[in-house]
């Protein structure tokens, strides 16, 4: 084995196990991160095997497969995470709207006799 | 005829007041909508008549504008005018701005400030980038007009009822006409004049935040529902 499969290989195992405890409640992401970080090991563990993929599938060099691969996967994190950023936004502009014109207020402040509480637009 | 003026405010100390000043006297309902300001916006507004919604945070022009419109129908608007604070806007065009809705010509009034005959003195570099707003406008939308993201205009409560703003920073301008489209909403441009103040100019658009504006538009256009 050459030094780099000692580094790499225990790596990927530690995040395999990580992620599959992590994301249990997420079965599809759950297969997903482990089918990805098994291929991982895989090249890994035999070098020459992204080599043959790589030939077979008319790329050349593994490790341009391996960089294909990478930038699709990273490509499709960020549209993911873009889209889960679109949603928390989305949310958050709903919450702070309803808060804001909850408290609208009227100035100067109108006052109903003998309530010395809030102006919301509930009291005018 | 109940007519709101929705005038969205992030960090405008300088100049809200005297933006608000200019308008008191048209005697409609006025609506500030403080867009999460750090500076003293708020304290300068202790003592004027209006309507004031506080966003907690800053959410962008877009949010704002729309929190002010959600307001407004609540409230039982007829007519809604959007109006800068940072002084670019005239009190004085808002009755031409709304006339077309009285005289039931338009459910919206868009001001244009390239229809004025007044000179504006708007810096050629923000001509360039307005044209080039215009050409992309009516690529995206298909409505071809003579002004693009000018933030001056009037709708009446069939408008109001259909717009829904989702682009909560400045692309709003440009989902605006894609709504109108949408919606078969009548339109009309009226001339407005602009005033380039150096304080304006200081807080316009830059062309990074046309860069900003473009991609807004292209990811929500492609990934929203």
């Amino acid at each position: 084995m050459k030094p780099i499969q000692f580094i790499l290989l225990p790596i990927f195992f530690l995040l395999l196990i990580v992620f599959f405890r992590k994301l249990r409640p997420y079965p599809i992401l759950k297969y997903l991160t482990a089918c990805i970080l098994l291929a991982a090991m895989v090249f890994t563990a035999f070098l020459d095997s992204s080599t043959f993929i790589a030939n077979w599938l008319g790329v050349g060099r593994g490790v341009d497969l391996v960089i294909y691969l990478s930038l699709m996967g990273l490509t499709v994190s960020c549209l993911l995470l873009y889209l889960r950023t679109m949603r928390l936004e989305h949310l958050l502009t709903e919450v702070i709207r309803s808060q804001s014109i909850q408290y609208a207020h009227i100035i100067p402040p109108v006052k109903p006799i003998g309530d010395e509480g809030s102006n919301s637009l509930e009291n005018q | 005829m109940s007519v709101f003026i929705l005038v969205p405010a992030y960090n405008e100390e300088q100049v809200i007041r005297q933006t608000l000043q200019s308008l008191l006297p048209l005697g409609h309902q006025i609506v500030v909508i403080d867009d999460g300001s750090t500076d003293d916006t708020r304290q300068q507004l202790h003592d004027l008549p209006i309507h004031l919604l506080t966003h907690m945070v800053n959410l962008g022009q877009g949010a704002a504008l729309q929190t002010g419109m959600h307001y407004a129908l609540s409230a039982g608007a007829e007519i809604v005018v959007h109006f800068d604070s940072d002084g670019q806007h005239q009190a004085s065009d808002i009755a031409a701005l709304i006339q077309p809705i009285l005289d039931k010509e338009a459910d919206l009034v868009l001001g244009s400030r390239f229809l004025s005959d007044q000179p504006s003195g708007i810096p050629l570099s923000r001509k360039i980038l307005l044209k080039s707003a215009i050409v992309l406008n009516g690529l995206l939308t298909g409505l071809w007009l003579s002004d693009a993201h000018n933030g001056l205009r009037a709708m009446n409560r069939k408008a109001l009822t259909h717009i829904h703003i989702r682009e909560n920073r400045m692309a709003h301008a440009t989902e605006i006409l894609s709504e109108i489209k949408k919606h078969g909403l009548r339109f009309k441009e009226v001339p407005v004049f602009i005033q380039y103040s150096a304080y304006a100019k200081a807080k316009g658009q830059s062309g990074w935040n046309a860069f900003n504006i473009l991609s807004d538009l292209i990811l929500h256009k492609l990934f929203s529902r």
